[in-house]
C-alpha cells in the first residue's frame, strides 16, 4: 500500500505541473491585462505596475520564475490586494472553507447514507419512495433558492441565525452547511439507494437469507459493505468541492473562504491568484482521489489485492 | 411504520421549538454594535489597498476617510472645503500658489505630530513614477507633478510642494486650478507618516506591509485594528484624534459584501446599520414595508453610452444625435431603476458646485431624431448598418441595453447588436476603440464640472469616445484660466454645449446614492460626493428609537 501511495504521487507531479502550465499561460491569452482599471493609467504608470509584478521580464523568463517560486510554495503578491502575497490569503480563507466544507460533508454523508439506505431497504414501501423523490428534488434545487429560502426564514422571520457573516462558528456555519450539503447529500442517497438495490438482489444475498441470517445482520454485514463502494468514489472528489469552497454559497452567506476567489480572480484578472486558486483546487482534487481509492482498497480487498500489484 | 411515527415526533418538536423560539426576541447584531457605540456599514467592494496613495475603489476610499485626515475636509452637505489638518490658507493674488497652516492638535495614531513635511513627502512618493499610483494624476495640477510621473523630470524634490518651517506646507500650482481645494478631500492627497513607511520599506515601494494593522498609523478618528479580506475591515476610535470630542462611535465595522440581495437580507435581518447600495427590484417592498428606512439623495455620476467616433456611421455626429434623441430617459428609470435617478438631457450633473448648465440639450425627440437620421442619409434608417452595444455583465446594464435597442428600433428602424462582457473585456475592448457604442459611467472625484469635461480633451487619457475637437479643448484651457468664476462657468458651459452637440456620448441618467438606512443611525449626513464624514454621527438603541 505504501508502495502504491507513493507511485500514485510520483504520478501526481506531472499532472500537477501540466496544470500549472496551462493555468500561467491561460491567463495571459484572457482579453484586458490586470491594470485595466476604470480610469486607464497612463503608459508610464503601468510600466512601472509591469516591472514591480515582473510581468515586463520575456514569458520564458516569468514561466520558470513562476515555477522556480512554486517550488518553494510562493504563489507572490496578489495583484488586487495591494500588500497580501496570494499564499497567505489563500492559506487564510482555506481554514473557513475547510471548517464549512468539512461540516457541509459530515451532513451530505450522513444525510445521504441514511436517506439512500432506507430508501433502498423501503424501497416497495411509501417511505422509499417519499425518500427517493426528495433526493432527487434536492439535486434539483439549486443553492442560489435554497440560501435565500433558509435565511429568509431562520434568519428574517425567526432571527435564530445571522443572514450572514462568518463571526461565530459553528452558528454562522449551519445554514451555508444545509445549503451546501443538499446536493451532495441528494447525489449520495441517490448513489446509495441504487447500489443497494442492485445488491439486493444477488446472490450471496438470497444465501444468506436461505441459511436464516436475520435481515439487519445481512443488511449491515453485506449488503452495505458492498452498497458503498460507488459513494465512496464519489466522496472522493465530492470532498475537493465542498472543502475548496462554492462561490454561490459563499456569496449569498457572505463567507470569507475561498470560494468566491476562483470567480473574483478572474474577473479582476488578478493573475497569481488565479494560479493559487487553480493549484490549490488540483492539488485537492489529487489528495482526495487518493483518499478515496485508499478507503476503498480498505472496504474491498479484491481491490487491496490489485493495489499491491 | 415505526420510523415514520418517530419522524412525525420529531418534525413536530422541532415546530414547536421554532414557533417558540420565534416568541423570544432575539438581539440583532445591529442592536448588539448600537449598544457598543459600533457602527455596522456595508461597504460595497473589497478594499484593495489602505496605502492612501495606492487605493483605486470608492470601497478603499470610504475606509480611508475614517482612517486618514486631509489638510481640508468637505462640508458633509455643502461641499465646501472647511479646515481639517490645515487650520488656515491664504491663495495668492495669482491663485497659483497656496500657503496651509497646520493645526497643532494634528497627531498620528501613535501620538507623534503631524507636520507639513509628511505632506511633501506624501505627494512626492504619490508622483513618483516608481510607486505606479493609479491616481497620480489627481496631483498633476501641482508644478511638476505630470513631470516627474511621466519621467520627464528626474527631480522629484522639484515637485511644487514645500515645508518651509514643520507646521507651513506651501504648494505651487502650474495654474490656477479653481478646483484645488477640493482635490484635497480625496485619499491620494492625504499625509503618510514617513517614519513608518521607511521602517517597511515602502518609501519608494508599492509593498504595503505598513498598512497591515499591527504596523499602521494613521491621522483618522479610527484607527484600523483587523482587516480580513472579504469579510470584514474593524476600526476602532482613535484615541489622538484632532477633534476626538467630536466624534461619538466607538468603532466602525465595514463589511466588504459585494451583493446587494445578500446585503439587502444582511440588513433586514439586523446586521447592518446601513448598506452601500439596493437592488432596484427591492425598492417598491422598502418603500412600502419599511420607508424610514430608504435613504436617497443625488450623487455626483453621470451613466451614457460611449461612441467610437472614428467608425462609420458613428463617426457622423447627425446619427450620434439621432440616436442620443432617440431614448426615453425616463422609461428606463421608471422601468428598471426606480431610485430616484434624473434623466441625463446633458453630461454634467445639477449640484455640480456653482456651474449650471443652461444650453440646448439632448431632449427625447423621436421625430427630430427621425429628421437629423434622414439628414445623415438614412431615412428611416434605410441603409444604416447594424450596429453594437457592448457592456460589462451586470444584472443593471443588460435590461437597459435591449431598452436601448428597442428604442432605436422603434423610433429609428436602426437594428442593434448586445454585446455583453467580462469586466476586464469590457474595459480591453474601450481602451484599444475596439467596440462601436459602449455602455459607461463616471462618478465625480472633486465637486466641479471639470471632473467631467476634462474627460473630453483631446489628450485626455479618458476620452475613449476618441472624439478631438480644438474648440472644445482651447474652451477646456479657456475655463482654467479664467479670472472670475462666472466667466469660468460660462466657458465650461459652451464647452458642454459643444460637446451635446457633437454628441460623441449619449448621458442617459445621473446617478442617485440610495441605500437602506437604520433609525438607530443618527447624524448620518448625505452628499452628492458621497464623502463621509464621522463627526456627529452616533447610534441610539433601540429604545431610543421607539421614543
Amino acid at each position: 500500500m505504501t508502495r502504491y501511495i507513493l507511485k500514485r504521487i510520483a504520478e501526481s507531479v506531472p499532472v500537477f505541473l501540466i496544470v500549472a502550465t496551462a493555468v500561467f499561460f491561460l491567463v495571459r491569452f484572457v482579453p484586458g491585462g490586470p491594470f485595466d482599471r476604470e480610469r486607464p493609467i497612463p503608459p508610464e504608470t503601468r510600466a512601472a505596475l509591469n516591472a514591480y509584478y515582473g510581468l515586463d521580464k520575456p514569458l520564458a523568463e516569468q514561466y520558470f520564475n513562476f515555477l522556480k517560486n512554486l517550488a518553494r510554495g510562493e504563489l507572490g503578491p496578489s495583484y488586487k490586494y495591494n500588500g497580501w502575497n496570494v499564499a497567505e490569503i489563500l492559506a487564510e480563507k482555506s481554514v473557513v472553507s475547510l471548517e464549512l466544507g468539512a461540516l457541509a460533508l459530515a451532513i451530505s454523508i450522513a444525510l445521504g447514507l441514511a436517506a439512500g439506505f432506507s430508501s433502498a431497504a423501503f424501497s416497495r414501501k411509501r417511505l422509499g419512495a417519499v425518500l427517493s423523490g426528495a433526493s432527487l428534488a434536492g439535486i434539483c434545487l439549486p443553492a442560489f433558492v435554497l440560501g435565500p429560502v433558509l435565511i429568509l426564514l431562520f434568519s428574517i422571520k425567526l432571527g435564530y441565525f445571522n443572514a450572514m457573516g462568518w463571526s461565530d462558528f459553528p452558528r454562522d456555519a449551519i445554514l451555508p452547511a444545509l445549503t451546501l450539503s443538499l446536493f451532495y447529500a441528494s447525489w449520495i442517497a441517490r448513489l446509495a439507494r441504487n447500489s443497494a438495490i442492485e445488491e439486493k438482489s444477488r446472490g450471496y444475498v438470497r444465501t444468506a437469507r436461505a441459511k436464516g441470517v436475520p435481515e439487519t445482520k445481512i443488511y449491515i454485514v453485506h449488503i452495505l459493505r458492498n452498497a458503498i463502494q460507488p459513494v465512496v468514489s464519489y466522496i472522493g472528489p465530492a470532498a475537493a468541492g465542498l472543502l475548496s469552497g462554492s462561490f454561490v454559497v459563499e456569496t449569498i452567506f457572505q463567507i470569507p473562504g475561498l470560494g468566491r476567489f476562483f470567480i473574483s480572480s478572474a474577473l479582476d484578472n488578478d493573475y497569481t491568484m488565479i494560479m493559487g486558486c487553480v493549484i490549490l483546487y488540483a492539488a485537492f482534487i489529487i489528495i482526495f482521489n487518493l483518499l478515496s481509492d485508499i478507503a476503498l482498497a480498505a472496504i474491498n480487498p479484491r481491490i487491496a489485492g490489485e493495489l499491491k500489484k | 411504520m415505526r420510523i415514520l411515527n418517530a419522524s412525525v415526533w420529531l418534525l413536530s418538536a422541532a415546530c414547536a421549538a421554532l414557533l417558540l423560539a420565534a416568541c423570544s426576541p432575539r438581539e440583532t447584531p445591529a442592536e448588539k454594535a448600537a449598544r457598543n457605540g459600533i457602527l455596522l456599514a456595508g461597504n460595497g467592494a473589497d478594499p484593495s489597498s489602505l496605502d492612501p496613495s495606492l487605493a483605486t475603489g470608492l470601497g478603499d476610499f470610504k475606509i480611508l476617510c475614517a482612517l486618514f485626515e486631509g489638510l481640508v475636509r468637505a462640508d458633509p452637505e455643502t461641499l465646501e472645503p472647511l479646515p481639517a489638518v490645515a487650520k488656515s490658507w491664504e491663495i495668492s493674488p495669482d491663485k497659483t500658489i497656496y500657503r496651509f497652516r497646520i493645526d497643532e492638535r494634528a497627531k498620528w495614531s501613535d501620538g507623534s505630530p503631524v507636520l507639513a513635511s509628511d505632506f511633501v513627502f506624501a505627494w512626492r512618493r504619490a508622483v513618483d513614477p516608481v510607486i505606479g499610483a493609479e491616481y497620480a494624476s489627481l496631483l498633476f495640477p501641482i508644478k511638476n507633478a505630470k513631470k516627474i510621473n511621466s519621467g520627464l523630470e528626474p527631480d522629484i524634490k522639484s515637485l511644487g510642494v514645500r515645508a518651509p518651517d514643520p507646521l507651513t506646507l506651501e504648494v505651487e500650482l502650474e495654474s490656477p486650478t479653481p478646483y484645488f481645494l477640493s482635490l484635497l478631500y480625496l485619499s491620494a492627497t492625504f499625509p503618510l507618516p514617513e517614519k513608518v513607511l521607511k521602517k517597511f520599506g515602502a518609501e519608494r515601494s508599492r509593498d504595503a506591509a505598513w498598512t497591515r494593522p499591527e504596523n499602521i498609523v494613521g491621522n483618522g478618528p479610527f484607527a484600523l485594528e483587523k482587516w480580513s479580506i472579504n469579510d470584514r475591515v474593524s476600526l476602532r476610535r482613535n484615541p489622538h484624534f484632532r477633534e476626538k470630542e467630536k466624534i461619538l462611535l466607538n468603532g466602525i465595522e465595514f463589511l466588504p459584501i459585494s451583493n446587494v440581495n445578500t446585503e439587502d437580507r444582511a440588513f433586514r435581518a439586523g446586521q447592518l446599520h446601513i448598506t452601500e447600495s439596493v437592488a432596484p427590484q427591492r425598492l417598491d417592498s422598502a418603500r412600502k414595508c419599511a420607508p424610514e428606512t430608504v435613504s436617497a439623495s443625488d450623487w455626483l455620476g453621470v451613466y451614457y453610452y460611449l461612441f467610437n467616433t472614428t467608425v462609420p456611421p458613428l463617426d457622423n455626429p447627425k446619427v450620434r444625435r439621432a440616436l442620443a434623441m432617440a431614448i426615453d430617459r425616463r422609461a428606463i428609470i421608471d422601468t428598471f431603476l426606480k431610485g430616484g435617478q434624473k434623466s441625463a438631457f446633458s453630461f454634467v450633473p445639477p449640484n455640480c458646485g456653482s456651474y449650471s448648465y443652461s444650453g440646448e440639450k439632448l431632449a427625447f425627440d423621436p421625430a427630430g431624431a427621425r429628421k437629423l437620421l434622414a439628414e445623415a442619409g438614412y431615412p428611416k434608417g434605410k441603409n444604416f448598418p447594424r450596429i453594437s452595444i457592448s457592456y460589462n455583465t451586470s444584472e443593471q446594464h443588460k435590461p437597459i441595453a435591449e431598452a436601448v435597442q428597442n428604442m432605436w428600433k422603434e423610433n429609428l428602424g436602426v437594428e442593434a447588436d448586445l454585446y455583453n462582457l467580462s469586466w476586464p473585456a469590457y474595459l480591453a475592448a474601450r481602451r484599444t476603440g475596439d467596440f462601436q457604442i459602449a455602455r459607461s459611467s463616471w462618478i465625480a472625484d472633486f465637486a466641479a464640472p471639470e471632473s467631467f469635461l476634462k474627460m473630453f480633451e483631446s489628450d485626455s487619457g479618458l476620452n475613449h469616445a476618441l472624439w478631438k475637437n480644438r474648440a472644445y479643448d482651447q474652451l477646456m484651457r479657456e475655463a482654467e484660466n479664467a479670472p472670475a468664476e462666472q466667466e469660468r462657468n460660462e466657458k465650461l458651459s459652451q464647452a458642454e454645449s459643444l460637446l451635446l452637440r457633437e454628441c460623441p456620448i449619449i448621458p442617459i441618467y445621473f446617478y442617485s446614492k440610495i441605500c437602506l438606512k437604520s433609525p438607530m443611525l443618527r447624524g448620518w449626513k448625505n452628499n452628492p460626493l458621497d464623502l463621509r464624514d464621522y463627526r456627529g454621527v452616533e447610534l441610539s438603541t433601540k429604545k431610543e428609537v421607539g421614543k
